[in-house]
C-alpha cells in the first residue's frame, strides 16, 4: 500500500472510530441546526472547519507551532460545549448577525483547535519528514467527516420525521430536534471538559 | 422524545467512560549498510498494558512475540534487540537485522498490542530504493510482503 493510502486510512479511522467521540460530537453539534434546504450554510461551515484544522495540523506537525497537549485536549470539548450552547440559544438564525453566517467564522477558529489535537497525535509517532503522512491523514479525516456528516443528516431527518408526526408543526419539531440533540451533546462534552481540565 | 434524550445521554456517557486515544504504533525499517534498523514507536500508556514497567528484559520477549521479519521464502530472519528508550509520551525500541539482499520481498508481521486493544492499528514503513512504502496491521493479520 502507498504511504499516502496508509495514512488516509489512518485518518479516516481516527474520525469514524468511537474512541474519537469528541470529533464526532463536534460534527453532530455543527450539523444539528441544519435542514435539507440549509445545505449551502452547512457546506460553508464544514469547509470552514476543514480549513481551520488543516492550518493547525500543518503548522503543528511541521513544528512551526508548538501547542501544549493538555490545553488542546481540554479546549476540544469546550468548542463542542460552546457550539451546542449556541444551537440552543439562537431561536431564529434569520435574525442573527449576517443571517447566522458568523457560524462559519467561529467554526474555523474551533477547527484550529481540533487540528492541533490531530497534530499532537501524529507528531508523537513520527521523528522524520511527515509531509506524505500529514497529507494522507488529512485526506482520511475529510473522508471520515463526510461519512459522519452523512450519517448525522440521516439521523436528524429521522428525528425530524418522528417529531413532526408527534408535534404536527414542522417548525416546532425542528426546534425540538435542535434542542434535544444539542442538549445531549452538551451533556457529554461538558463531562469531557471537566475530566480533561488542565488544573 | 423527552424520555429518549436522557437514555441517549446515558449511553453516550458510558461510551465516554471508555474513551481512549486511538491505539497506534509505527515501525520504521531503514537500511543501514547490509543491515536494516527497525525503530518501533508506541504510546507509553498503551505499551504499559503489555509491559507494565517498560523494562528491556520484559519488552524484548514481548516484541519478539509480536513482531517478526521473514525472508521471501518465509524463513524467519534473526533480529537483534538493541535498546528501548522513553521519549516523551512514547517508548522507542530499536532492533537490527542482517539483510544483505535488502528489504524487497521481505515479509513483515507486526501485531503489537492487538491482543489488548481491538482498535489497534500498526503501521510499518520501509524506505528503500528511493521510495517509502507502508503496511498496515490490525488484529488477526498475517505476515505481509514488502514490494
Amino acid at each position: 500500500m502507498s504511504d499516502l493510502a496508509t495514512f488516509a486510512k489512518l485518518g479516516f479511522h481516527h474520525i469514524v472510530n468511537p474512541a474519537a467521540l469528541d470529533h464526532i460530537l463536534f460534527l453532530l453539534a455543527l450539523a444539528a441546526v441544519y435542514r435539507r434546504e440549509d445545505w449551502r450554510d452547512a457546506l460553508w461551515v464544514v469547509t470552514a472547519f476543514t480549513v481551520g484544522h488543516s492550518i493547525t495540523l500543518a503548522l503543528a506537525v511541521t513544528g512551526a507551532l508548538v501547542l501544549p497537549t493538555p490545553l488542546i485536549e481540554f479546549l476540544i470539548p469546550v468548542t463542542i460545549v460552546v457550539t451546542a450552547l449556541e444551537n440552543i440559544a439562537v431561536r431564529s438564525r434569520a435574525v442573527t448577525p449576517w443571517n447566522g453566517r458568523y457560524r462559519a467564522v467561529f467554526t474555523a477558529v474551533f477547527g484550529l483547535v481540533h487540528g492541533a489535537g490531530f497534530a499532537n497525535y501524529l507528531r508523537t509517532l513520527f521523528d522524520g519528514p511527515i509531509v506524505v503522512p500529514l497529507f494522507g491523514f488529512n485526506l482520511g479525516i475529510e473522508l471520515g467527516q463526510i461519512l459522519v456528516l452523512s450519517l448525522a443528516a440521516v439521523l436528524l431527518a429521522v428525528i425530524d420525521r418522528l417529531l413532526s408526526l408527534r408535534r404536527g408543526d414542522l417548525l416546532i419539531a425542528y426546534r425540538w430536534r435542535v434542542v434535544s440533540v444539542s442538549a445531549a451533546v452538551l451533556l457529554v462534552a461538558s463531562r469531557m471538559a471537566v475530566e480533561r481540565r488542565p488544573w | 422524545m423527552v424520555t429518549v434524550v436522557p437514555q441517549f445521554a446515558a449511553l453516550a456517557l458510558r461510551a465516554f467512560a471508555a474513551l481512549h486515544p486511538m491505539h497506534t504504533s509505527v515501525a520504521e525499517l531503514a537500511p543501514a549498510g547490509t543491515s536494516v534498523v527497525v525503530t518501533i514507536r508506541v504510546f507509553a500508556d498503551d505499551f504499559r498494558t503489555a509491559v507494565p514497567d517498560g523494562a528491556a528484559q520484559k519488552a524484548e520477549p514481548y516484541i519478539r512475540s509480536r513482531f517478526e521479519l521473514r525472508d521471501p521464502e518465509n524463513r524467519p530472519i534473526a533480529v537483534r534487540w538493541e535498546e528501548i528508550a522513553r521519549s516523551g509520551d512514547v517508548f522507542q525500541m530499536r532492533l537490527r537485522a542482517e539483510l544483505p539482499r535488502g528489504l524487497a520481498g521481505i515479509r513483515v508481521r507486526d501485531l503489537l498490542l492487538c491482543e489488548y486493544f481491538p482498535d489497534q492499528v500498526n503501521i510499518v514503513r520501509a524506505t528503500y530504493g528511493g521510495r517509502t512504502t507502508s503496511l498496515l496491521f490490525t488484529a488477526g493479520d498475517q505476515a505481509k510482503a514488502l514490494p
